[in-house]
């Protein structure tokens, strides 16, 4: 008995030859200044303060990898980051007596999923926590959405965010692969700690509502002396159920020597649109924001221009079919205007579709008293639009690198017709608005310098926004091809990254939002100007 | 008669006279196996150094394809290339998802982590498919090759010149030059043996290379094994490959 135990736990057991066993990781610590940023408290840790001058950013992160392969037909993969803020979150004297609001964390999984290798022959599986990278861009891929993006760092330009996904990729022949993804349950971008600055005042910019005057309607009753001084904004997650998941077909080889892919997309974008309004009587809204769904229709190409000296380039565009969304206005009404004693009651806004003139229902604790006889604010058109990115590289000698994209739909962006933007002024309720294509176009470039044995590399990168070309349909059909009113915007990210020794990083940089407060990069809430000071250690 | 055609093949091989038929001898020793597997350490001295820059890592090689995963220093470990002949190269970027991106041609313009290993150098192919040779003489046991680069091919050394082995039809030394015959760089190497697996294939254990724009620049390549007929699929070749290796 114990001889027939014995062969059979030698033969369950994998041979110590048959275990591959990695652990890596880093420890890295994160320090940066803000520059000339408007103000905003933040909610935790209470002492991380977004000044106009002072410390933004204070971390330090201790990275854990661990993958087990087993005979080249299972492996298992985690990878953990244990956050230090860095900031302390102590608000009181019970917070001083307990470590984790002196010196608050987070933990970020990055990965936590099992490869099964050749279940079938050619089939690949990988189930668990992942990111799923598609797309020949360098960080600006349209065609890439199962993971929303993490927004939180500007420096990253949009990380993807990990989540739980099941991937089947099968490789019949060479470099043929046809995967599917399914996704049960969405995850929402992590906007960057100035977002709400975007929908936390009613008087700062208008409602992204498409229509021009709806927009104007809504933005004058916000500046009105009823107009809200206080915006609550609430979230409407996804429903965990089937109708909710998403999934994705990609396939992908080469054709001519060129690497090309065609790709379907189901699900949501992950930043979030207004849904809904409602205005209380003590002069305080509260904003309902959800994740407007999307088909995405994707496909790229990528490779080498032999006769350009080998340049390489890439094309990616995705034509997105989003899900319209609407704005709903609601008024709470005093119970002594509601009708039939029907209370509490609000009132509904509306628009009257061939007038643009508001029109006004009423809703009551069960439902409609009166429908309004018009139509919601249209915030996102069910009009299909395209982002794209066109790029390409080459080397100047050995030690110049030069990387240049042309970009229609920067990584937020979403959704055809106008762009609202806040006021130049934030005090002068009179100063003129400045609207702009909401997909802009955007040129990305950037040189890297390698120097020593590449033991220093100089690194500067920018973004400058080009100026649109609006399309308005006049009322006969006919349309007017005008330039938007163009203002210069852009970002500017030089830095200096010193390999001091092996595996150990030094780097100094900053992160510069160039233009005015009323336009993308000079809005307040997509973050502030910063210099940073950065150190790693990869083991 | 079979002793007498083996005997004047072998003396045709060790009295080839035209230089294509030493790049054809060269260009069938090269890849004279199924497969090879190396595990190679890459040191890179500034100059005057005593100590340098170790890069560890593992080639596999197959037909014109070839394999590379870094395996160290931590901050390039998991990184991968894979190139197809000349004009085809893929890397996989851990640190992006483990998403892999096909590099342009000039990539090969690039150091190899900062060391004086030309890209190229990695990369398989042919000779005869991209240089046009001349035979200019004899030195020791050794042809003396002069190489121009083809119009219309690629690569960051227009002239090379080689010293290819009599015995063993490997290069054991390599001067690249610009497009003016002067040289930039030049490989030796040393310690040839045949490999594990093989009885024909010779594999050097040592590189040498000295970069001479960079005032003498110096990069070794140690071999600390080399494997030949391993029986490596076709499967590790391809962008799947090396995503799972990783």
């Amino acid at each position: 008995m114990k001889r027939i135990l014995l062969i059979a736990l030698m033969v369950s057991t994998p041979a110590l030859a048959d275990v591959d066993l990695k652990f890596s990781g880093m420890i890295y610590s994160d320090i940066r200044y803000r520059l000339a940023g408007e103000p905003i408290n933040l909610s935790y840790p209470s002492q991380q303060q977004l000044l106009g001058y002072g410390f933004s950013r204070n971390d330090n992160l201790i990275k854990g990898r661990l993958s087990l392969g087993i005979a080249d037909r299972v492996k298992a993969v985690g990878d953990v980051d244990l956050v230090l803020y860095g900031f302390s979150d102590a608000k009181d004297i019970d917070a001083l007596t307990l470590h984790e609001r002196i010196d608050p964390y987070r933990l970020e999984v990055h990965a936590a999923y099992v490869d099964l290798y050749r279940v079938l022959p050619g089939l690949d599986l990988r189930i668990g926590r992942q990111t799923v990278v598609w797309g020949v861009a360098d960080q600006f891929n349209p065609t890439s959405n199962l993971n929303t993006l993490d927004f939180s760092d500007p420096l990253l330009f949009g990380r993807a965010l990990a989540n739980n996904m099941v991937r089947a990729d099968y490789n019949p022949k060479g470099d043929w692969i046809f995967t599917a993804v399914f996704v049960p349950i969405f995850r929402p971008a992590e906007l960057p700690r100035t977002a709400p600055i975007a929908l936390n005042s009613a008087t700062d910019r208008p409602a992204p509502v498409q229509d021009d005057q709806q927009r104007l309607f809504l933005w004058n009753t916000a500046l009105s002396p009823i107009g809200p001084n206080t915006v609550n904004v609430f979230t409407q997650q996804p429903e965990p159920s089937l109708a909710n998941a998403q999934f994705a077909f990609r396939a992908g080889g080469r054709v001519f020597g060129q690497d090309v892919s065609l790709s379907y997309y189901h699900g949501r974008f992950g930043i979030p649109s207004p849904l809904a309004t409602v205005n209380h009587l003590d002069r305080t809204a509260d904003v309902l924001v959800g994740w407007p769904r999307m088909d995405v229709l994707g496909a790229d190409v990528a490779g080498s221009i032999t006769p350009l000296a080998g340049m390489g380039y890439w094309v990616e565009g995705a034509l997105v079919f989003p899900q319209q969304t609407e704005l709903s206005v609601y008024n709470d009404l005093a119970n002594t205007s509601c009708p039939g004693n029907q209370t509490p009651c609000r009132q509904e806004l509306r628009f009257d579709p061939f007038t643009g003139s508001p029109v006004f229902g009423t809703v009551g604790p069960n439902g409609y008293l009166r429908v309004p006889d018009g139509v919601r604010s249209t915030v996102i058109p069910s009009t299909p639009f395209l982002k794209l990115t066109i790029g390409g590289d080459m080397s100047i000698g050995s030690h110049v690198y030069v990387n240049f994209q042309y970009i229609h739909g920067f990584i937020d962006e979403f959704g055809a017709g106008t762009a609202v933007h806040p006021r130049l002024h934030p005090n002068d309720p009179y100063t003129a608005l400045r609207f702009d294509g909401r997909i802009g176009d955007y040129i990305v470039a950037g040189v890297d310098v390698h120097l020593f044995s590449d033991r220093l590399l100089g690194r500067l990168f920018a973004v400058a926004k080009l100026p649109s070309i609006l399309y308005d349909t006049n009322p006969d059909g006919t349309s007017n091809v005008h330039f938007e009113d163009y203002k210069f915007t852009g970002v500017l990210f030089p830095q200096l990254i010193w390999s001091v020794w092996e595996a150990t990083e030094l780097t100094l940089g900053a992160f510069l939002f160039l233009g005015g407060r009323d336009t993308k990069f000079g809005d307040p809430a997509a973050g502030a100007s910063e210099l940073f000071l950065k150190c790693k250690f990869t083991y | 008669m079979k002793k007498i055609l083996l005997l004047l093949s072998i003396a045709g091989a060790a009295h080839a006279q035209s230089a294509g038929e030493v790049l054809k001898l060269l260009d069938q020793a090269r890849h004279d196996f199924n497969d090879l597997t190396l595990e190679s350490k890459m040191t890179i001295y500034e100059p005057g150094a005593a100590t340098g820059r170790v890069v560890t890592f593992t080639t596999m090689v197959k037909g014109d394809k070839r394999l590379i995963r870094f395996t160290g220093p931590p901050d390039v470990r998991g990184m991968g290339l894979l190139t197809e002949g000349r004009d085809t190269m893929y890397a996989l970027l851990p640190a992006f998802g483990n998403r892999i991106r096909r590099m342009g041609t000039h990539a090969k313009n690039q150091s190899f982590m900062g060391s004086d290993v030309p890209n190229e150098d990695l990369a398989g192919g042919n000779y005869a498919d991209a240089f046009t040779p001349k035979l200019v003489g004899t030195e020791g046991n050794s042809w003396v090759v002069e190489l121009t680069l083809m119009p219309g091919k690629e690569g960051a050394f227009p002239k090379q010149k080689l010293w290819v082995d009599k015995t063993s039809h490997q290069i054991v030394k390599t001067e690249f030059m610009n497009d003016k015959g002067e040289s930039l760089l030049t490989m030796t190497s040393g310690g040839w043996v045949k490999d594990d697996g093989s009885s024909t294939h010779w594999s050097p254990r040592s590189i040498t290379y000295v970069d001479h724009a960079r005032n003498d620049h110096k990069t070794t390549v140690e071999m600390a094994s080399v494997k030949a007929n391993q029986g490596l699929s076709d499967d590790v070749f391809t962008q799947r490959g090396l995503q799972r290796g990783n």
